[in-house]
């Protein structure tokens, strides 16, 4: 059993970490709570750039933060909202998005597959939960990638991209899917896996 | 060997089913995190979520379904699922581990509505009360974190004209919607309906997706050496 943990702390300390800091994204200390709000999601912040160092990943994260708080901004406007509390909710909706949002992405920086798999089997959560988990997360890449090669290959055939016409770019992909799955599988009972 | 083309529904997962459900949802999962910010820009949450995105995620919970047909593939799928959108907005709005237990009852819920055997009848039930469960979860994660989502839009639906000439809505739920109760309630099932109509579009694309799939060459070949193992290990 690995016993050596990344940063050195146990699993169950990092899903703790992750659990306070959702409560802490939504409890309301006081009327006026931005203060120790903002300080958590600085600090959050702070330690993500800490641990990823890269600042392409950061800038997207960042991007995807704010286009979500502008389109609910947006909504509130559209139907009916006074501007003064739309600009109070977006706030609170940026602070409580970004103190959940750095907090989950700081616990799958800091706790990798194995680590995920090996706390689920101590709480004894069922094999088929957490080996699909595991490879839902490592085939999250392989899938971009199968996307983008099915996109030129078809194109290479002359298939002209539309929204609407899918279906010659999916078809391939979900083949190849199952083609994976089957394929995986024999090759986990074949080392003598089970579920 | 004869080889068995009846499915045990309530049969286990095999290690390949399991796979293959958890690459799906990773595909659900790749597609939702492409396409929804620009959507939820354009479109606003509620509109996008309503129209474009329920819809989406429906056309790989019908390939899914109508692949691994056993009960249990569908909560495998939204648990997967939930938990791998922890960390983004998707799946309710705001991140956060609640989306587990959300997961798991909506993915229990959906294996029900999709138990029915004749195709037409799934259809419905899928499409209806698929939609009404995810609309009911998803607006009362809103209304547990205080996000005034569901206010805003009964809020709308009520001073809109357009729609109030269409659909009388005022009439029959008392708009706008504060708080859980039986107002609530109604609107949750007023929203799925209308969703309703577009979870169909999606089953339908789903449903039509599986079916060139089936007839691929490839695809008769794997699931002919699906359903032999399933025979010989039953």
């Amino acid at each position: 059993m690995n016993k050596e943990f990344r940063y050195k702390i146990h699993p169950l300390f990092k899903l703790m970490f992750l659990i306070l800091v959702s409560i802490l994204g939504f409890y309301q200390w006081s009327e006026n709570n931005y203060l120790y709000r903002s300080i958590i999601s600085l600090s959050e912040l702070i330690l993500f750039i800490i641990i990823t160092k890269n600042w392409k990943e950061i800038r997207n994260v960042i991007a995807f933060l704010l286009i979500n708080t502008l389109s609910a901004s947006v909504f509130l406007l559209i139907f009916g909202t006074s501007f003064e509390s739309t600009i109070n909710f977006s706030f609170d909706y940026l602070l409580t998005t970004t103190i959940l949002f750095f907090g989950a992405l700081i616990y799958w920086k800091t706790t990798p597959n194995n680590e995920i798999l090996d706390f689920f089997k101590r709480l004894h959560i069922p094999n088929a939960i957490s080996i699909g988990l595991t490879i839902a997360l490592s085939f999250i890449p392989v899938f971009f990638k199968a996307v983008r090669e099915t996109i030129v290959f078809q194109k290479s055939r002359g298939f002209r991209f539309r929204t609407l016409n899918i279906s010659a770019i999916l078809i391939p992909i979900l083949i190849k899917m199952f083609t994976l799955s089957n394929n995986l599988a024999i090759s986990l009972e074949s080392r003598g896996f089970e579920l | 060997m004869k080889i068995s083309t009846k499915i045990n529904k309530f049969a286990k997962l095999s290690l390949s089913e399991v796979i293959f459900i958890s690459l799906m949802s990773s595909a659900n999962f790749v597609i939702d995190i492409l396409v929804s910010p620009f959507l939820k820009l354009v479109f606003t949450h509620v509109i996008a979520g309503v129209l474009i995105m329920v819809p989406i995620n429906f056309i790989f919970i019908t390939i899914t379904k109508y692949s691994i047909e056993k009960f249990g593939s569908l909560t495998l799928y939204l648990i997967i699922f939930s938990i791998i959108s922890i960390p983004t907005n998707l799946f309710g709005g705001v991140a956060g581990i609640y989306k587990v237990i959300v997961g798991l009852v909506l993915g229990f819920l959906l294996d029900i509505v999709f138990l029915p055997k004749n195709t037409k009848i799934r259809f419905l039930t899928s499409s209806i009360f698929g939609s009404i469960f995810w609309w009911i979860s998803v607006f009362t994660i809103w209304e547990i974190f205080n996000l005034p989502f569901v206010f805003a839009f009964s809020n709308a639906l009520k001073t809109n004209s357009f729609i109030n000439s269409i659909i009388p809505v005022s009439e029959f739920i008392n708009l706008p919607i504060v708080g859980f109760g039986w107002e609530f309630l109604k609107f949750s099932i007023f929203c799925g309906l209308i969703s309703a109509f577009t979870v169909i579009i999606g089953f339908l694309i789903g449903y039509r997706l599986f079916m060139k799939m089936n007839k691929t060459s490839i695809f008769k070949m794997l699931n002919q050496y699906l359903n032999q193992k399933t025979s010989v290990s039953s």
